[in-house]
């Protein structure tokens, strides 16, 4: 027991240095134009999201109560790219194809530890998002793109022809009115609505919009944000553990991975999780096993708790079918049907803890598996 | 003529729906010149000398938390009372900013 705490306390100790160590080298709020451009991006992602594909950099420790537990560290390309040169945070620069492609391009890197916590030798891969419209979207979220774009053009164009027609016709007095309104309506809600607007300055206004409806604006506006949070997201990957005594490519998985979000009537995050893969495996101890699996999972990912479109608690009710295609074990079967359950919990900021519940259908099995995963920040707060 | 230079500097993102602006000759609604901006920009117009203007812009600032539009009007300009300051910041959601000068 105490030599188990004694490992235990150098993993801890090795896995808050990398953390520090990450956290440190990040980038200064100074150096980071679009910080808030990204953050942005970050609200709209749940934890499920981040666990597939990492906005930055993320460290997990996977399995911490099975047999076979593994530290996982994942950065994408654009990430270590960005470590070296820091404008590459610069909004235009970030919002670049080429960066968006190295934004999409993770490798994960780790260390497959036993039940002992002595390693066991290392594990590696990539995940590529081939479809990413998340991202995307955020980037090209700009007024070109959008109804609501050519409708803020359309309506302040009006404002401002309006408000120089009536400069001339008003009285000082009546025109400062006005401009003082129009300001303090367009800092909070980006438009002057037309009610109770004084009758000569109305006309004048309804004249130059010719008919353009400002609420539509609004309400096309407030829908293009809301449409950002259900964006899908297709990514393939393919992982590989390399350990003592076995040869290159002795053990892997190729995975396919789609998410989309969903519209909620409360406006809570909701995310079809839809996902494949195929296994293979070379037995140590026997060389004649070589064991192939396909498995695929369909759930339901469900934000029920979040605060200012953070979520704090997520709950993932899926159901996975498992086909043993070689290699199957003495009493297992080669159907297996399963009922799962993940649940995200956020400890801190960026610390989140998923606990993974597996049942076995048919022979009334339960596992459980318990992970924890940090996610970096891009940039250092001040 | 003289040559005056508007400067929008936005930060903390992209602004999200653009910027416009006009510029008229006082007591004229045919603008002398106008345009829409997706971000940071800086432009120079040559503008006659004791002539008055009318100066307009509309911009929406980005998402984030700390976002901010700096706006700076450099030349030999007189501004009257009624405009805005220049230099100006501008935190909200979108913005309007007037500018009534006379050229030196």
């Amino acid at each position: 027991m105490k030599t188990f705490i004694h490992k235990l306390g150098i993993i801890l100790f090795f896995f808050n240095a990398l953390l520090v160590c990450a956290q440190n080298g990040g980038f200064a709020k100074k150096d980071l134009k679009s910080e808030g451009f990204y953050n942005k991006i970050e609200e709209t992602k749940s934890g499920n999201w981040k666990d597939v594909l990492t906005d930055y950099m993320q460290a997990s420790f996977k399995g911490l109560t099975s047999e076979n537990k593994s530290f996982q560290f994942k950065a994408n390309i654009f990430s270590l790219r960005s470590k070296v040169d820091s404008t590459l945070l610069i909004d235009y620069n970030y919002a670049s194809k080429r960066e968006t492609f190295y934004r999409n391009f993770q490798i994960q890197i780790g260390l497959n530890l036993d039940n002992d916590y002595k390693f066991k030798g290392f594990n590696y891969g990539f995940d590529w998002a081939i479809i990413n419209k998340r991202d995307t979207t955020v980037a090209s979220l700009a007024r070109k793109e959008y109804e609501s774009g050519e409708n803020f053009e359309k309506l302040s164009s009006a404002l401002i022809f309006a408000l120089q027609k009536y400069r001339n016709v008003a009285t000082p007095e009546n025109y400062q009115k006005i401009e003082k309104l129009a300001k303090a309506s367009i800092e909070k809600q980006y438009y002057l609505p037309i009610d109770n607007l004084p009758e000569d300055f109305k006309k004048i206004l309804l004249e130059e919009q010719d008919g353009i409806d400002a609420q539509k604006f609004l309400d096309t506006f407030q829908d293009e944000l809301g449409k950002l949070k259900r964006q899908p997201l297709l990514t393939v990957g393919f992982h590989s553990n390399f350990q003592k005594d076995s040869k290159f490519l002795d053990e892997f998985d190729a995975n396919l991975i789609y998410l989309q979000g969903l519209k909620s009537k409360k406006g809570s995050k909701l995310e079809i999780d839809f996902r494949n893969q195929f296994k293979a495996k070379d037995s140590i101890t026997t060389s004649v096993i070589k064991r192939k699996e396909f498995s695929s999972q369909l759930g339901l990912n469900i934000s029920i708790w979040e605060t200012k479109e953070k979520s704090i608690v997520e709950l993932k009710p899926n159901f996975e079918y498992k086909r043993i295609v070689s290699g199957i074990m003495t009493d297992e079967k080669n159907d297996q049907f399963l009922a799962n359950a993940d649940l995200r919990i956020r400890i801190l900021k960026n610390l989140w803890v998923p606990l993974i519940l597996k049942y076995d259908i048919k022979n009334n099995n339960l596992f459980g598996f318990l992970n924890v995963s940090f996610n970096f920040d891009a940039m250092k707060k001040e | 003529m003289k040559t005056i230079t508007l400067n929008i500097t936005v930060t903390g993102g992209t602004s999200i729906l653009g910027i416009i602006y006009k510029i008229f000759k006082k007591g004229s609604t045919e603008p002398l010149f106008e345009k829409t901006e997706k971000g940071s920009f800086s432009e120079e117009f040559e503008l006659e000398e004791k002539i008055e203007y009318d100066l307009y812009i509309i911009g929406s600032n980005p998402l984030s938390a700390d976002r901010n539009t700096r706006v700076k009007i450099d030349g030999d300009i007189v501004l009257s009372e009624d405009s805005d300051l220049n230099p100006a910041n501008r935190k909200g959601n979108g913005y309007l900013l007037t500018y009534h000068f006379k050229v030196k």
